[in-house]
């Protein structure tokens, strides 16, 4: 019997940072990878992926790619996601994601497919992985300013000093 | 128009829908809502600066958490039945619709989920009403009868009683056995009669060993006997029989291989590789073994024995005198150029060697050396030793984690020292450790022995004193206990059976809970007196003890995580893996070896194939472009399709050797003339390669294995002969053309190809050497043919080899998957082998029914 085989996509957008701020390294990393607002979900995503498809590839591509095309998970909080389609159409959804500059309305984001692979189980064991190396990571930089994380159960405005320049 | 007519989609039913449903739960992955206060002030213009490291790491645990959760849900819904979550190595296939065949804890839960997929709960045979107990009236005797002989032989056991000759004879019926057993047991509570037998222990175990003879079949349960009286069962047979494929043969019922695939595991485990971690064991009791004693002084016999035997090898001093284990070639006693096969000897002192061979050859050189040396004294401990094999870099580890010491000794603390050795190489050549132990069963659970030794990493001077401080007394004294038949008798003394075994764990409980292991008593328990040893050509274990010790230490083992059982097969896979020959497979030059090859093996390949529907299987007589010039004489594929055509070998090669000898050259056909036959003797006169291949062919009606006492066509090339000496030069006289070509033996060396580019060898496939003129050509390919895009080129026109350059046949081979390509075992004329220039050792292997060539390069296996 013939299988349907398909590709995952782990992918996450990376917002621009806000002009006129300066950020240390951890603050960069942090600032790109903030939260989606409640604009930016699974419809207006898959919406704004097959406009790059159209766009970019015409109807042959949309069409193509848009045959299989499965939002699988899509999280605001750490804006990462999982995308299914085709084997065959992998690359292009690869390019169509890469080519988007702009989601709902806001302007300038960067989509970023981190990992492909063939069953999902990978992807998220990947995740996880890359989740926790992130978390690690925060942990390791020098805690500077009001950057601290053992006061997690406040919000802190961590940057005021920014603001006020 | 309704849905389910439209075609298309299939309705599914109410379950089928529950189960979608559940999967697709099972697979959604949760997310964390925004929460709504922050959402708001969320607007990328207005948080813009402010920076949320706690809620950034908080949201990346959450959906750690929610991955791995979606992992473990999904793969939860997709095992549907409770037995499909037991580890493969628990599941069992058959029948396992079967609520009583799965465990019983896990009944419940199994009858649910049938329920539930509306799948027939499978009842209890209904009894036909005519039958009482669904059995007609004889066969409702035969059980009755049959019953009342297992309850005497139970009585008989507890009482201690040795079974009677009678009980376990084949031609005696039930009733006559019923009869003998209660004889007996009347007699022994009477205590009246002096010849009734008994054991020293309640399991029936008891030595059986044959003193200058061959020993009888052993007297297992009594109830299993009728199915052993051909083919002998294994110690482990019961064991085996649920977890791998067997096989009945040379008089043993083996375990074949296991039936979970294994050959990648195998190969990891086993196969001298970095990334072992575990071991594989075989019961390996179906190996014979005998002991041979010389009660003289000076021992010469023995000596002589062993020189005839090894040609010259065993009995050197560093096998003879310093413990060695021994592994080579078995000769003839009686004629060096018979060889019976690989074996393995052990010097237990200067006067007593203990023998493990191949059970096809051990009843042969068994009888030779009764017949031939009366002086010796022969005990056939075929069914009185049993040894389990055992390799991969957890096989010490297993082995120390289920053997204990009965008392202090040398031997055990060496053994000790290295158990947690992962790599054998690094230990000397000669490693044998022995010592008494106590019975494996007394440990709750196999545990690791953590020496003082065990945290630091092993000295190459602790190595060093395993040699220099070898016990030789002390393991000299355990092995004469071990080849002595009354000392293996005394070990099985007062063996527990399991219900003694966990009595006494349960006292051992009330009393001190924190212990698990039962002590061993010195006056009343029994001590096993056994061998370990490594092997140092097939680099694995051996331990020899006692046959009913066996089982114990099996169960125990098999316990240890990460040891799997594995069969013939998987030795096989192992010895070709290591590029050495397997017995007896790849010994075309031994009696048995070409039995194997041209009968067993050719009989069921060919079986096979005539299973198949003519247009589904090959027609090897119609094979084009197999050769670059067609012969008359046969078309397509050339020889038997079904083995290595030894006798084709040696005809032709033999044949080339006479059309060219005296400096004539070689014709392939003439086209003018047909077949004559010589005038004299009514023989083919043979004049050109057509005529030789005729001569096969007339050969070849004779059915090969079928006279006895012809001679093997092929025989081992002791050494490669010096380049240019034409073998057969010399011994062409007068006799006629065709008798010296089919009479004469052709030498053969034995040889592992690795192939260089593509391709999967097979067994039984045909060897070719390189001719002259397309050496150029496939030097050419050995170095790669690339493409204009840099990829190698593998649709290439091959020039083809003829038939004269058909110098051998592969026995074993396959992917190998160390090498990452293909490897075969095999054998080619070693006349050919000798005149080959040493960087130019390439050959051309091409599979039976096909013709594609392959390259490959060639290397000796020394034997």
């Amino acid at each position: 019997m013939v299988r349907l085989k398909s590709r995952y996509v782990l992918f996450e957008i990376l917002y621009p940072p806000v002009t006129g701020t300066q950020y240390s390294k951890t603050e960069i990393y942090v600032s790109n990878h903030t939260q989606s607002p409640h604009q930016i979900t699974s419809k207006t995503l898959l919406q704004e992926i097959r406009r790059s498809l159209q766009i970019n590839f015409g109807d042959y591509g949309a069409g193509k790619v848009a045959s299989l095309l499965q939002l699988k998970y899509f999280s605001n909080t750490t804006s990462m996601g999982i995308i299914r389609c085709h084997r065959e159409d992998c690359t292009l959804l690869v390019a169509a994601l890469s080519l988007i500059s702009k989601v709902a309305d806001i302007d300038g984001v960067i989509i970023n497919p981190i990992k492909l692979s063939g069953t999902v189980k990978k992807i998220e064991q990947y995740g996880v992985r890359r989740n926790s190396m992130a978390i690690s990571f925060l942990k390791a930089q020098p805690s500077s300013n009001s950057l601290t994380l053992q006061t997690s159960e406040n919000d802190i405005k961590i940057l005021d000093s920014h603001q006020n320049f | 128009m309704s849905g389910s007519k439209s075609g298309g989609k299939k309705q599914l039913n109410k379950n089928q829908l529950f189960k979608r449903q559940k999967v697709r739960n099972a697979r959604t992955i949760r997310t964390e809502a925004l929460s709504s206060a922050s959402g708001k002030s969320d607007d990328l213009s207005e948080s813009g600066g402010m920076l949320r490291v706690d809620q950034f790491v908080h949201s990346r645990k959450f959906e750690i958490e929610q991955l791995q959760i979606a992992m473990i849900k999904s793969k939860a819904s997709s095992s549907t039945r409770v037995f499909q979550s037991l580890p493969r190595k628990l599941r069992r296939r058959t029948a396992s619709h079967n609520v009583r065949r799965i465990p019983k804890r896990m009944r419940n839960r199994a009858l649910r989920e049938m329920m539930k997929s509306d799948q027939q709960v499978v009842a209890k045979e209904r009894i036909k009403k005519n039958k009482i107990h669904g059995l007609t009236a004889s066969q409702l005797y035969k059980m009755k009868m049959s019953v009342k002989l297992l309850r005497l032989a139970g009585k008989s056991t507890s009482l201690k009683l040795a079974l009677p000759e009678n009980a376990t004879a084949s031609n005696c019926n039930l009733r006559q056995k019923i009869k003998t057993l209660q004889k007996q047991i009347k007699e022994a509570k009477s205590f009246s009669s002096s010849n009734v037998k008994f054991n020293n222990n309640k399991m029936g175990s008891y030595d059986n060993t044959g003193i200058s003879k061959l020993a009888p079949i052993p007297k297992g349960r009594i109830k299993y006997f009728k199915r052993q009286r051909f083919f002998t069962w294994l110690p482990t047979h019961i064991w085996n029989a649920k977890r791998s494929h067997m096989i009945k043969r040379w008089g043993c019922q083996l375990p074949w291989s296991p039936t979970q695939k294994c050959f990648k595991m195998t190969h990891r485990i086993a196969s001298y590789s970095a990334t072992s971690d575990g071991a594989l064991c075989m019961d390996s009791s179906f190996m014979g073994t005998m002991i041979i004693k010389d009660t003289s002084e000076e021992h010469t016999i023995l000596q002589s024995l062993v020189s005839r035997l090894t040609n010259k090898r065993a009995i050197l001093r560093k096998y003879r005198q310093s413990q060695t284990w021994f592994q080579g070639l078995f000769y003839s006693i009686k004629d060096s150029t018979n060889i019976w096969g690989p074996g393995d000897l052990f010097w237990v002192n200067e006067g007593t060697i203990l023998l493990r061979v191949h059970p096809s050859i051990y009843v042969s050189i068994f009888n030779e050396i009764a017949t031939s040396d009366k002086e010796l004294l022969l005990h056939d401990c075929r069914y009185a030793l049993a040894s389990i094999t055992i390799k991969g870099a957890k096989s010490l580890t297993a082995l120390s984690s289920a053997l204990r010491s009965v008392t202090p000794s040398a031997s055990f603390e060496q053994f000790k020292l290295i158990s947690n050795l992962t790599d054998e190489n690094v230990l000397p050549q000669k490693a044998i450790f022995a010592f008494d132990a106590i019975d494996p069963r007394y440990l709750s659970a196999p545990k690791r022995i953590h020496s003082i030794n065990s945290k630091k990493e092993i000295s190459v001077d602790a190595i060093l004193k395993l040699q220099n401080d070898y016990p030789q007394e002390e393991i000299r004294n355990i092995l004469l206990k071990l080849c002595d038949p009354e000392c293996r008798e005394m070990s099985y003394k007062n063996q527990n059976t399991l219900k003694e075994l966990s009595s006494r764990r349960q006292k051992l409980l009330i009393s001190t809970p924190q212990k698990r292991q039962i002590q061993h008593d010195k006056d009343s328990d029994p001590s096993i007196p056994l061998l370990i040893a490594k092997r140092p050509r097939t680099q694995d274990w051996v331990i020899i003890l006692p046959w009913f010790w066996l089982l114990p230490l099996w169960h125990q083992i098999n316990r240890v995580p990460r040891v799997y059982h594995f069969g013939l097969r998987q030795y096989q896979q192992l010895q070709y893996e290591q590029r050495q020959l397997y017995f007896p497979d790849d010994y075309p030059f031994t009696n048995v070896g070409f039995m194997e090859n041209s009968l067993y093996k050719r009989q069921s390949l060919k079986s096979r194939w005539l299973k198949k529907p003519i247009g589904k299987r090959v027609n090897y007589d119609k094979i084009n472009g197999i050769h670059s010039l067609e012969l008359p004489a046969f078309s397509g594929e050339i020889g038997d399709y079904f083995s290595c055509d030894w006798e084709l070998l040696r005809i032709l090669r033999n044949g080339i050797d006479f059309l060219t000898s005296q400096g004539k050259e070689l014709k392939l056909i003439d086209s003018r003339r047909t077949t004559q036959f010589d005038s004299n003797d009514n023989s083919r006169a043979i004049n050109t390669l057509n005529d030789v291949i005729e001569l096969y062919k007339d050969v070849r009606t004779i059915e090969p294995g079928t006279s006895s006492t012809e001679e093997l066509p092929v025989t081992l090339a002791s050494s490669l002969p010096t380049p240019g000496a034409s073998l057969h030069a010399t011994e062409i006289k007068n006799e006629s053309a065709s008798l010296i070509i089919t009479q004469t033996t052709l030498p053969i060396v034995a040889i592992s190809c690795n192939f260089i580019e593509r391709g999967h060898p097979h067994d039984n496939a045909r060897i070719y050497r390189i001719p002259d003129t397309d050496l150029s050509y496939w030097l050419q390919v050995a170095n790669g043919v690339y493409r204009a895009d840099g990829k190698k080129d593998h649709e290439q026109n091959i020039p083809k080899p003829s038939v004269i350059d058909l110098i051998g046949f592969v026995t074993t081979a396959t992917y190998h998957l160390g090498e990452g390509n293909g490897l075969a075992t095999g054998f080619i004329d070693a006349h050919i082998a000798s005149t080959m220039p040493l960087e130019q050792k390439y050959i051309l292997v091409r599979n039976v029914g096909t013709n594609i060539y392959r390259l490959a390069h060639w290397e000796q296996i020394i034997m």
